[in-house]
C-alpha cells in the first residue's frame, strides 16, 4: 500500500514537473514572441506580463515543489546536524519532512479556499482588449502543496523506518556538478 | 484601526490624506469613551494593490486603498467607473461626482464591496493625464507610428486611434523605458515629472489637450465588521473626515502637478500645444468612449453600465458647476460634499 | 511579551531551527505564522498564507530570475562555457585567480544590464562555478565571489532596488543611477585586489598557472568560447537599446543561447530539458525560501522591531557620522534576517525624515543605504545570494559559502568607509549631469 502510494506520488512529481517544463519553455518563447512582434510589426501582444506571471510562473514554481522535495532540493544548513550519529539524523530528517508535511498541507488548504473562490467569481485579468481569465491559474498553488505534502509524509516514514519507497531522482537531471564525472563524459560523447 | 497603502510615504494620499484625516479623528475623539489609534503602514509594507482587497476583506487590516481595476473580477461594476477616465476634465469635481456615484448611485458597486466585507468611503482623483514623449512632438503626425507606454484599456484605444502602438508598463519603468527608447511616449499626470522621475526623460508634452483624471481610487476601503464595531461617533467621524481627506488628496495632486511643472521647466522641456486638429480627435474620442465603457462593461457582466456612466456625466456636469460656484476651494467643495453625499449616508 | 519582544524571539527561532536541519524556507514560515498568530489572531495568520505567496510568485518581473538560470544552464549543458577556465588561464595567466577575477568583472559586467542582484548571481554564478569547481578552486572563494558578485547589480545601474527608492524618497532616479556608478565601479575594484592579494598570499585557492602562453594560444583558445561574451553582450545590448526591458532580457538571453546552441548542433530534447529541469529546481528553491522570507516581513511589520530599530537612530545620534555608523548597525541586524527589499520597506518611512532633517544629502544616503541592505543578502542565517549559490553548486556546504562571503564583508567595510569618508564619490557623477 505505502509503496504504491509512494510510486503513485513519485508519478504525479513526474507529470507536474514535466508541466512545469512546459511553463518555462512557454515563457521563454512568449516573451520572445512579443519583443519580435513589438520591435518588427509594432504590433504589441496584449497581457504577456500576466501570462507570464499568473500562468507560466505559477506553474513553474508550484507544479516542481514535489519534485524539489523529492531530489532534497530545498536549502538547509547541515552545519551542526553533520556532528550527530547518522540515526539521530535520520530521525531528525524525518520529523522536520512530517513538519514540512503538516507546514504544506495548511497551505494547500488555505490557497485551495482562495482557488475556490476565485473560480466561483471568475477572476481575471483586465488587459488593454481582452479579459484574461486568471482563476485557472489559482489551481497551481493547491495542486503543488498537496503533492509536495504527500511526498514530505512518504520521505519521513522512510527515514524514519529506514526504507526507502520513494525512488530517488535521477541524477542526470540534477546540475552537472553533482553527477558523476563519466555521465558528463557520456553527455560529452553524445553530443561529438 | 490598522490601514495599508502601497503608495510611498510621501504620496499626497498618504501624506495629505490619511495621515493628517488620522490624526484629526484621533485628536476629536480623544478623552472620549469613543477614542480610537491608528495604525498606517505605508509603502507596501504590508500589502499591494492586488492583495489589499482580500487583506481588508479578512481582516487582516481594518482600511486600506483599493483601485478596482486591480480586482476587477470581484469589482466589475465599479471598474465602470474608473473607466471613464476620458469624460473628466478636472480631478476636483471628477473626485466628488465619482464618490457621489459609487456612494449614492451604483447599489451594484455597494453590492460588490459587501460581498468582499468592504465599505468603501469614497474615491479622490488624480490631476489629468498627458502625452509625454522623449522627442519634440511639432504635430498629430508627428505620433503616426510611435511607441506609446500605458497602463490602462483607454489609452490602449487612444493610441490606437491617433496612430501609435502600445505597450503596456507600470509608472516606475517609464522613465527607463523612454530613457531607452523602448517606447517614444507615455501618458501620465504631470505630478509624475517628479513622483517617478519623468523628468529626467521626456523633452516635450503636449499642453493643450489633456487625456481625463482617473477617480476610481478608494481611499478608504473599510472592513464591515470593523464598521460595525464602531461607535457612532467614530463612524460620523469618519463621514465628517472623508470628503475633506478626499480633497486634500486630489488637491495635493494639484500641487504636486505645479512641482512636476517647476521640474519640467528646469529641465528644458517643452510644452507644445498641438492645436484644433488634436483637440477635435481627443473629443470626437471622448464621445466614442461612452458606449466603449458600455461595451467593456457588458463584457465584464457588469449590470446596468449605461445607466450608471449616464448618471455619472450628469452628476460630472452638477459637480463642474459647483466647483466654479465656489473657485474650486476645495475645503469648500469638501463642506458641499458632506451636505450631499455624506450626510445623506444610510450606513 | 510585547510584540516587540516577539519580533526578537522570532530572530532567535530562526537561528534555532535553521540549526535543527529545518529547511531554510521552512523555518522562516513556521517563525512568521507563529508569530503573526500571536501577536493577532489565527485566522489572520491562516489569510496571509491565502494571499501573499500566490501574488508573490505571480509576479513577471521575478520571471527574469528562471529565465536568466536557463541561459545558463543551456550555455553551460551545451558546452559553451567549457573552455572557459583555458581562456582565463590563457588570458589572464599571470594574474592569480585568474577565473575568480573574470567572475567578479563579468558580474560588474553583467550588472550594467540586470536590475537584480539575484538575477546576477544565478546567471553569472551558473555559468562560472562549475569551471571554477572543476579546476579545484577554494570553495569558499567560488562560491564568495559569486554570491558577492550579484550585490553588484544594485549599484551599477539599472537596478531595481534604486529605482524603488528613488520614488520613495521623490529624488531623480537618472541622478541616482549616476551616482551608483562609481561605487559600483569601485566596489569591483576593491574585491578584484582582495581576490587577487588573497590568491597571491595563498597559492592553494586558486591553481597557479606556471606557463606564459603566446598570442597565439590565447586566440585560439578564443575561438570556441566567443559565443558566451557575445551572448551576454547580446543581453545587455539588447536592454541598452530599448529592444528589451530587463525583465524581458531574461528570455531573450535563453532563446540566444538556444539558437547558438542549435547552431553548433550542441542542443537535443533532452539537455534542453534537463537545462529547463535544473532552472525550475533552482527557481522553485530560492522562491519557496524567498516566500518564508515576504511572510517573515510581514510579521516583522506588525512586530515592530524595524520601526523600533530605525527609531535608534534618532535617540543616539549626536551627529551625521554616528548617525549613519547607527544606521549601518542597524541595517547589519536586520539583514541577517530579512531581505532588501522588505527591509527598505520597513525601515525607509522611519529613516528618511530622519535624514532629511538632518540634512543629508537624499542621493548620497540612497547610495550608502542601497549599500548597507545588500550586505542582508551575504550574511548568514538568512541571505538569498549565499542560498542561490548553494543551489547552483549543492556539493559546496552552507557555511563554506558563508565563511568564503566573508572575506567580502571585510571588503565591504573597506568600501563603506571609503564611501562615507569622501560623498564624492558618489556625488561626483550626478553633480555634472
Ligand atoms: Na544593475
Ligand atoms: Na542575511
Amino acid at each position: 500500500m505505502r509503496t504504491f502510494l509512494a510510486r503513485l506520488t513519485v508519478r504525479a512529481s513526474d507529470w507536474a514537473m514535466a508541466l512545469a517544463e512546459i511553463g518555462i519553455a512557454l515563457m521563454m518563447f512568449h516573451v520572445v514572441t512579443e519583443i519580435v512582434s513589438r520591435r518588427l510589426f509594432r504590433v504589441s501582444l496584449d497581457a504577456v506580463p500576466e501570462i507570464v506571471g499568473y500562468y507560466y510562473m505559477a506553474s513553474v514554481i508550484f507544479l516542481s515543489l514535489a519534485y524539489v522535495t523529492r531530489a532534497e532540493g530545498h536549502v538547509a544548513a547541515t552545519l551542526f546536524t553533520d556532528l550527530l550519529p547518522i540515526k539521530v539524523q535520520s530521525l531528525l530528517m524525518g520529523i522536520v519532512l512530517v513538519i514540512l508535511g503538516g507546514v504544506m498541507t495548511v497551505f494547500a488548504w488555505q490557497m485551495g479556499i482562495e482557488a475556490v473562490r476565485m473560480t466561483r467569481i471568475g477572476e481575471f485579468h483586465q488587459g488593454a482588449t481582452l479579459n484574461l481569465p486568471t482563476w485557472p491559474s489559482r489551481w497551481f498553488p493547491p495542486v503543488g502543496a498537496v503533492l509536495m505534502a504527500l511526498m514530505a509524509f512518504l520521505m519521513a516514514l522512510d527515514k524514519l523506518i529506514g526504507q526507502q519507497t520513494v525512488a530517488q531522482v535521477a541524477t542526470e537531471d540534477l546540475p552537472p556538478e553533482q553527477q558523476p564525472e563519466q555521465q558528463e563524459e557520456q553527455l560529452r560523447k553524445e553530443l561529438a | 484601526f490598522t490601514y495599508s497603502s502601497w503608495t510611498p510615504p510621501a504620496a499626497p494620499n498618504n501624506r495629505l490624506g490619511t495621515v493628517p484625516m488620522f490624526e484629526r479623528i484621533t485628536e476629536s475623539l480623544a478623552g472620549t469613551d469613543d477614542a480610537m489609534t491608528f495604525e498606517n503602514f505605508m509603502g507596501g509594507q504590508l500589502f499591494n494593490n492586488t492583495t489589499t482587497l482580500p487583506a481588508i476583506r479578512d481582516g487582516i487590516i481594518d482600511g486600506g486603498v483599493l483601485v478596482p481595476a486591480y480586482n476587477g473580477a470581484e469589482l466589475r461594476t465599479h471598474v465602470t467607473l474608473g473607466e471613464t477616465q476620458a469624460l473628466i476634465n478636472d480631478g476636483l469635481s471628477g473626485a466628488a461626482a465619482a464618490t457621489e456615484a459609487l456612494l449614492l448611485n451604483c447599489p451594484g458597486c455597494l453590492e460588490e464591496y459587501a460581498a468582499q466585507n468592504v465599505l468603501p468611503l469614497g474615491t479622490y482623483a488624480s490631476t489629468p493625464y498627458y502625452l509625454m514623449c522623449n522627442f519634440e512632438v511639432t504635430s498629430i503626425a508627428d505620433l503616426q507610428g510611435r511607441r506609446s507606454a500605458e497602463g490602462n484599456p483607454m489609452f490602449n484605444r487612444w493610441a490606437q486611434r491617433i496612430g501609435m502602438s502600445r505597450q503596456s508598463l507600470s509608472p516606475p519603468d517609464f522613465q527607463q523605458a523612454l530613457q531607452r527608447g523602448s517606447v517614444d511616449c507615455v501618458f501620465a499626470p504631470k505630478d509624475w515629472l517628479v513622483a517617478y522621475s519623468l523628468a529626467d526623460a521626456v523633452v516635450s508634452i503636449v499642453d493643450d489637450v489633456s487625456h481625463g483624471a482617473f477617480s476610481a481610487v478608494v481611499l478608504m476601503g473599510v472592513n464591515t465588521n470593523t464598521w460595525a464595531g464602531m461607535t457612532e461617533a467614530q463612524r460620523e467621524a469618519f463621514r465628517r473626515e472623508m470628503p475633506q481627506a478626499i480633497m486634500d488628496v486630489t488637491n495635493g495632486y494639484y500641487i504636486d502637478e505645479a512641482r512636476g511643472m517647476a521640474a519640467a521647466e528646469e529641465a528644458g522641456i517643452k510644452l507644445v500645444n498641438l492645436g484644433e486638429e488634436y483637440a477635435q480627435v481627443w473629443a470626437d474620442f471622448q464621445e466614442a468612449e461612452r458606449a466603449e465603457i458600455v461595451q467593456a462593461a457588458n463584457g465584464r457582466g457588469a449590470a446596468g453600465a449605461e445607466e450608471l456612466v449616464d448618471r455619472f456625466s450628469e452628476l460630472l456636469v452638477e459637480w463642474e458647476g459647483i466647483a466654479e460656484e465656489v473657485d474650486r476651494d476645495p475645503d469648500a467643495i469638501a463642506e458641499r460634499m458632506y451636505e450631499r453625499i455624506f450626510a445623506q449616508l444610510p450606513f | 511579551m510585547s510584540n516587540l519582544a516577539i519580533g526578537f524571539a522570532g530572530f532567535a527561532a530562526i537561528v534555532g531551527l535553521i540549526g535543527l536541519r529545518f529547511h531554510v524556507g521552512l523555518a522562516l514560515i513556521i517563525v512568521a505564522f507563529t508569530g503573526l498568530m500571536l501577536i493577532t489572531n489565527i485566522d489572520i495568520a491562516l489569510s496571509m498564507l491565502r494571499v501573499l505567496p500566490y501574488d508573490f510568485v505571480t509576479d513577471w518581473d521575478l520571471s527574469a530570475v528562471p529565465m536568466f538560470l536557463l541561459m545558463g544552464a543551456i550555455a553551460h549543458r551545451s558546452g559553451m562555457t567549457a573552455s572557459l577556465f583555458d581562456v582565463a588561464r590563457l588570458w589572464f595567466s599571470r594574474m592569480p585567480g585568474g577565473l575568480a577575477v573574470a567572475t567578479n568583472f563579468a558580474c560588474a559586467g553583467f550588472s550594467s544590464a540586470s536590475g537584480s542582484s539575484l538575477a546576477t548571481t544565478m546567471a553569472i554564478g551558473r555559468i562560472t562555478i562549475p569551471e571554477m569547481r572543476k579546476y579545484h578552486y577554494d570553495p569558499g572563494l567560488a562560491a564568495g565571489i559569486v554570491a558577492c558578485g550579484g550585490t553588484l547589480g544594485v549599484l551599477i545601474p539599472p537596478s531595481i532596488i534604486l529605482v524603488l527608492y528613488g520614488i520613495f524618497a521623490e529624488v531623480s532616479i537618472a541622478k541616482l543611477f549616476m551616482a551608483g556608478v562609481l561605487p559600483g565601479l569601485l566596489t569591483a575594484g576593491v574585491y578584484f585586489g582582495q581576490i587577487v592579494l588573497r590568491c597571491w598570499l595563498n597559492p592553494s585557492l586558486a591553481p597557479p598557472v606556471p606557463d606564459h602562453p603566446s598570442w597565439s594560444e590565447r586566440l585560439r583558445a578564443l575561438r570556441t568560447i566567443w559565443p558566451l561574451p557575445l551572448l551576454i553582450l547580446a543581453v545587455i545590448g539588447g536592454i541598452y537599446t530599448g529592444i528589451a526591458t530587463p525583465t524581458e532580457a531574461g528570455a531573450l538571453g535563453a532563446f540566444l543561447a538556444l539558437l547558438i546552441a542549435l547552431a553548433q548542433r550542441r542542443m537535443t530534447v533532452r539537455i534542453f530539458r534537463q537545462a529547463a529541469r535544473e532552472s525550475i529546481m533552482a527557481t522553485a528553491s530560492i522562491f519557496f525560501v524567498a516566500i518564508g522570507a515576504l511572510l517573515l516581513t510581514r510579521f516583522m511589520a506588525f512586530s515592530g522591531v524595524p520601526m523600533f530599530l530605525a527609531g535608534l537612530v534618532a535617540d543616539y545620534s549626536v551627529d551625521t557620522t554616528t548617525m549613519i555608523l547607527i544606521t549601518l548597525a542597524i541595517y547589519l541586524v536586520l539583514g541577517m534576517f530579512l531581505d532588501p527589499l522588505g527591509m527598505m520597506l520597513l525601515t525607509l518611512p522611519v529613516m528618511l525624515p530622519m535624514f532629511q532633517a538632518a540634512g543629508m544629502d537624499l542621493i548620497w544616503f540612497g547610495i550608502l543605504m542601497v549599500k548597507f541592505i545588500e550586505i542582508g543578502l551575504i550574511t548568514p542565517p538568512v541571505g538569498l545570494n549565499v542560498y542561490a549559490v548553494k543551489l547552483l553548486a549543492p556539493d559546496y556546504k552552507l557555511q563554506e559559502i558563508f565563511r568564503g562571503a566573508l572575506w567580502f564583508l571585510l571588503a565591504e567595510i573597506l568600501i563603506i568607509g571609503l564611501l562615507i569618508t569622501f560623498p564624492q564619490i558618489t556625488l561626483f557623477l550626478p553633480s555634472i549631469m
